[in-house]
């Protein structure tokens, strides 16, 4: 059988639609990674917000000018509490953005070996009425 | 791909710097691991002083804002 020239451009040849279907698939992989990394930014910069509404300082321009007094900002364990969770969860998303483009999204952040139990903490945890929390997450010192 | 995960994974290890920094501004005052400390209500003042520490805050922020719009293209 004979193949022409201008069958062969009409008919790719195998090689060709596999490679064609190679850079489809990567491209495809591409959207869909830049997708989940642009969510999980999304996430991060709204809790970024959130932390940064509750800097501010909530006296008008005109009561700072006065100089009115500031009124108590973070005084309750409250607020501290919601405030260091909000910026634990952001570091949370950050580290999992980097493992995502790292490609190590498999790898935990710590190892229970790298745990090491505070007895202090667990003991004051429990005694502020929190019984359920029976091992305390913090990273082995370098 | 490879030029991407790069590009996206050197702006969130600097985002991820900075966040590391303003975590340690709160180790001892008001946090300590995780419990929230008495000496909390008291106030909190950064070591760095406050504009600076708000300065790594919008710096975080322009680090993640960056990392968003990388991700969906509009850099």
């Amino acid at each position: 059988m004979v193949v022409r020239i201008k069958d062969s451009a009409r008919f790719p040849k195998p090689q060709e639609g596999m490679a064609r279907d190679e850079i489809n698939r990567v491209n495809a992989r591409l959207r869909h990674f830049r997708g989940v990394a642009a969510g999980v930014m999304r996430d991060a910069l709204e809790i970024w917000r959130e932390i940064w509404d509750s800097c501010q300082d909530r006296r008008s321009w005109e009561e700072i000018l006065e100089g009115t007094p500031e009124p108590p900002g973070f005084t309750s364990p409250r607020d501290w509490a919601e405030c260091v969770e909000k910026l634990h969860l952001l570091g949370t998303y950050i580290d999992y953005a980097k493992r995502l483009c790292e490609g190590s999204i498999d790898h935990p952040i710590h190892h229970e070996s790298e745990v090491e139990a505070c007895p202090d903490s667990l003991q004051s945890f429990q005694a502020a009425g929190h019984p359920s929390i029976t091992r305390c997450c913090r990273p082995k010192k370098e | 791909m490879k030029h991407f995960r790069s590009v996206a994974g050197v702006v969130l290890q600097d985002a991820q710097d900075t966040w590391a920094e303003l975590w340690k501004e709160l180790q001892g005052k008001v946090t300590d691991g995780v419990m929230i400390l008495p000496q909390a209500e008291r106030g909190f003042n950064p070591d760095c002083g406050w504009p600076e520490f708000l300065e790594k805050m919008w710096r975080l922020k322009h680090y993640l804002d960056y990392a968003r719009r990388f991700s969906t293209g509009e850099v």
